[in-house]
């Protein structure tokens, strides 16, 4: 036993353990702590994911994990939360990378010098075979000084429990090389692909242009299952439902509130899910961390970092995530730049937003989505350019390219689908109830049309502003107000108040889709961007954005009328 | 010659690095030192920076802080 670890134990019983993990950035210590302490911290194959500490207690313990570092020199904000918390800890669980291990030993060594009880914890050990190398923990731990354990999580955490440390004696002599041969330390064929700049872009507006037609293209299988589900949902269910209920008020309530709002929403799961699966994919087979070299020379330009391009694909699948990514930045100016440009990138929950608003124009809205996607894409880089601020990333590691582990991907996916899927069963449920009661009461107490009702006025007021974008309908208005709390209530709020469809022609449809790519994100993006930035920064980005949306859309509904226009009296 | 004006896939040793601060310490907790051998394995778009491969870490280093790495080929 730990001599401290005991002492610990009996003379506090109420004092918790504290257990930090620490180790190399991407050595795998989220994922150690996600198993240990049953939670769902975000992971990603790329050094930077986890930004700042977290603590979780189970069964008296509580373990922290930090963010990656090399050495208790603070080389940012990041590292300096992870040494604060080495220095309080009980018990250091050094997470070590099996790959990169050599180099890992720098810290290892240091925090070993701390005098708390260290044991090192080796990850990623398949990799290692897999390119030829291996590894003595006994040996290692002989020269160490200290337990080095290769065990599955459930091990070392029934071993924390019980406090069932052997401390080795200590064999400084035994020469490194009888513990760990590295193995073959050479780049593949295929991850220089990667590497090569042009290649690295061709995959990624290639991968994304094939994620959209597979997901939008009509006779594609998003589109099927898409036309599938809202079948299910709103004409089955809802069909069912409303024969069912014979009060026409509930009726109402029931069949186009809930099931129209909530319903049209969960019918695009199919599409988001095929979104989701790429993003992660991306992610965890290291190509984004690819990308980001790639793209670095470009992001350099305007004024950022290739870590943008990190945060950017985050952005595709949620704005408020992608936020959070910029915690790891150095520079304060490139973190500001990166959140003001970063609503520009269409989110997932814009998706059904501009479906809902091209479907009716085009049979296949497949290409349309791609240009709203990619102008998404060149406007964030273009704002950032005009912006002012330094940029920074000088020095970053990049991780190896390997297959997506396909548990890590599925477990991911499920939990990013089940988020949907509650955020739109509570929330925009919640949203579609109060919405529906408010268009069909009026300030008199009484139920009555829906251009009379409380929501009717208000919304008429600002439904104003929408007009030089050829939007005249109060509803719209009302939309668009609605998806300032989340996107997702744009197409529900759409779905129920005008279930006889949208009858707008090209130009104000053109013109709401530029205004949502470019209006500010959701509140959930509002608050990270509050935590990152700060309050007032963050209202003013927003007041921008929204600006910047108005106008865009104005200009955007003028020229396309014009040309239309043009092209009619050329024909004439 | 500096590690940024190496080819693709050309290797040398490392002579010197000039690198203060923060970024020097990285360079050195990431195994960039005197004697080791560092490879160059490509460069981003418009030559902003250049990966390289030393032991078993992989490093994106920009234009600026790659030219103050003296290597022998």
């Amino acid at each position: 036993m730990i001599k401290s670890l005991a002492r610990a134990k009996a003379n506090e019983q109420t004092a918790k353990l504290n257990v930090v993990l620490a180790g190399n950035p991407n050595a795998g210590k989220t994922t150690l702590f996600n198993s240990l302490t049953k939670s769902r911290l975000k992971t990603g194959n790329f050094h930077g994911v986890t930004t700042s500490p977290a603590s979780k207690t189970v069964g008296g313990i509580t373990y922290t994990d930090v963010p990656g570092m090399y050495s208790f020199n603070s080389y940012t904000m990041e590292e300096d939360s992870a040494a604060d918390a080495c220095k309080t800890a009980d018990i250091i669980i050094n997470v070590v990378d099996a790959t990169t291990l050599e180099n890992s030993l720098n810290l290892t060594r240091r925090l070993i010098s701390l005098n708390k009880n260290t044991v090192v914890y080796v990850t990623k050990l398949d990799l290692l075979k897999r390119r030829g190398g291996r590894l003595d923990a006994e040996k290692l731990s002989k020269i160490l000084g200290v337990p080095v354990l290769t065990c599955p999580a459930k091990q070392l955490k029934r071993a924390v429990e019980e406090s069932a440390f052997i401390k080795p004696e200590k064999f400084p002599e035994i020469p490194f090389v009888e513990a760990y041969y590295g193995g073959n330390s050479g780049i593949s064929r295929l991850e220089k692909l990667f590497y090569n700049k042009f290649f690295a872009l061709f995959f990624f507006v290639a991968a994304l242009t094939l994620t959209f037609f597979i997901t939008f293209h009509p006779m594609m299988i998003g589109a099927l299952l898409k036309d599938l589900t809202e079948e299910l949902i709103c004409g089955k269910l809802g069909g069912a439902l409303g024969s069912a209920i014979s009060n026409p008020f509930l009726s109402s309530f029931v069949v186009e509130g809930v099931i129209g709002g909530v319903g049209g929403v969960l019918s695009f799961i199919p599409q988001i899910t095929i979104l989701y699966i790429v993003l992660i994919l991306l992610d965890e087979s290291g190509i984004s961390s690819a990308l980001t070299f790639v793209t670095d020379g470009l992001f350099e330009k305007a004024g950022l970092s290739g870590r943008a391009a990190f945060s950017l694909i985050s952005g595709f699948g949620c704005t408020a995530a992608a936020i959070a990514t910029t915690r790891g930045y150095a520079e304060e100016g490139a973190r500001r730049k990166t959140i003001a440009v970063l609503p520009f990138i269409p989110c997932g929950a814009k998706m059904p937003v501009f479906l809902t608003f091209l479907s009716p124009l085009f049979k296949n809205p497949f290409p349309a989505i791609c240009v709203l996607y990619f102008a998404g894409i060149a406007l964030a880089i273009a704002v950032s350019a005009i912006l002012k601020g330094k940029g920074e990333g000088l020095i970053s590691e990049v991780t190896p390219i390997s297959f997506p582990p396909l548990s890590t991907t599925a477990k991911k996916l499920y939990f990013q689908v089940k988020s949907f899927i509650i955020k739109v069963t509570t929330y925009v449920f919640a949203f579609c109830t109060v919405s529906w009661l408010l268009s069909h009461m009026s300030f008199t107490q009484g139920f009555c049309a829906p251009e009379e009702s409380i929501l009717g006025i208000i919304s008429r007021a600002v439904s104003y502003l929408f007009y030089p974008m050829g939007v005249k309908d109060w509803r719209l208005a009302y939309a668009a107000l609605t998806g300032f709390a989340a996107k997702e209530n744009i197409a529900a709020t759409v779905a129920m108040l005008i279930p006889e469809g949208l009858a707008l022609s090209w130009a104000p449809s053109f013109a709401l889709c530029v205004f949502f790519l470019c209006c500010p994100a959701c509140i959930s993006a509002f608050g990270a961007s509050v935590r990152e930035i700060g309050f007032k920064r963050t209202v003013l980005y927003n007041l921008a954005q929204l600006a910047f949306a108005f106008v865009a859309a104005y200009l955007t509904n003028f020229i396309m009328s014009l040309s239309m226009i043009a092209t009619i009296s050329l024909a004439a | 010659m500096s590690v940024f004006d190496l080819k693709n896939g050309e290797s040398g040793i490392v002579k010197t690095v000039a690198v203060d601060g923060a970024a020097g310490e990285r360079l050195a907790s990431l195994g960039v030192k005197r004697g080791q051998k560092v490879t160059a394995v490509a460069f981003s778009l418009f030559r902003g920076s250049v990966l390289i491969t030393i032991g078993y870490n992989r490093l994106a280093i920009r234009k600026s802080v790659a030219q103050r790495i003296e290597v022998e080929v």
